[in-house]
């Protein structure tokens, strides 16, 4: 997970600085949670730059967040595809396998996934952060049915 | 001519993210023979690393020969090149989309977390 995530950084962001946090907590909480960010042309500006799902994303950040969540890459390959399962499977394996929590803020918009729901937030003009941010909540004990294999999809 | 490289030896024996198949691709260089990389001794690699493998064959017009892909390596080497001949199809979530344009509204939605 931690891998796709920060991949994306390197591979997407244009970003000078990243930044990964961490903390455990073992007692009340039981999660390991995670932040990984960066100071990036965000989520919107990748699509921008690469010219890609224009027509869909418009100048909608939220939804630029949206198909990101939901797979579509910036990459060309429109017959196959050998991008772009980042971090769709990544939150699935999280919210799905682990029963965490997902969060990620990028440009002027949101998205957070829990057992509860999933939401895409666009956020009042005067809000926006240069960059996204990933925030994982990791549980400890793992479901005794997890696999991780079922979410590395075909 | 046949250059044998040992992934376990070159990476480890657990290889996860992209960037480590930037130490197989240095490891071949411009060799323009058959390339055998050997998997003995991987335990895991992660889909991203196994993409990459894909990639290398590829750039080298299928020159180079996989071995010793066994148990999880193997499977997620399958995984891979399934999903490299076949288009792919997308869940669509089923999400909420919210727009808010004061704080105070975005402060309410906020408070239900």
């Amino acid at each position: 997970m931690l891998g796709e995530l920060i991949c994306n950084i390197s591979q997407h962001s244009d970003g000078k600085y990243g930044y990964i946090f961490s903390q455990c907590l073992p007692k009340k909480e039981k999660s390991i949670n995670i932040c990984i960010a960066d100071d990036g042309i965000s989520v919107f500006g990748s699509y921008l730059k690469a010219g890609r799902y224009l027509d869909i994303i418009d100048s909608n950040e939220m939804e630029a967040l949206r198909l990101a969540n939901e797979g579509y890459s910036t990459k060309d390959l429109p017959e196959s595809e050998n991008r772009g399962f980042g971090i769709s499977p990544t939150k699935r394996m999280l919210v799905e396998g682990l029963k965490g929590d997902f969060f990620m803020l990028s440009g002027g918009a949101f998205h957070r996934n829990d057992v509860n729901g999933s939401d895409y937030v666009k956020l009042p003009d005067m809000m926006n952060w240069m960059g996204t941010i990933v925030l994982m909540r990791i549980p400890i004990d793992v479901p005794q049915n997890f696999n991780y294999m079922e979410y590395v999809i075909r | 001519m046949k250059k044998i490289i040992k992934i376990a030896e070159l990476i480890g024996s657990d290889i996860r993210s992209r960037q480590n198949a930037d130490h197989i691709r240095n490891s071949m260089g411009n060799f323009s023979g058959v390339v055998e990389l050997d998997f003995n001794g991987v335990e895991f690699i992660s889909r991203s690393f196994a993409d990459e493998v894909y990639t290398i064959v590829k750039e080298k017009e299928d020159n180079v020969v996989l071995r010793n892909m066994e148990g999880i390596v193997g499977s997620m080497m399958s995984v891979v090149s399934d999903s490299r001949t076949h288009k792919r199809v997308r869940k669509t979530e089923n999400a909420n989309m919210k727009e808010f344009s004061d704080m105070e509204s975005l402060s309410a939605y906020l408070s239900t977390f």
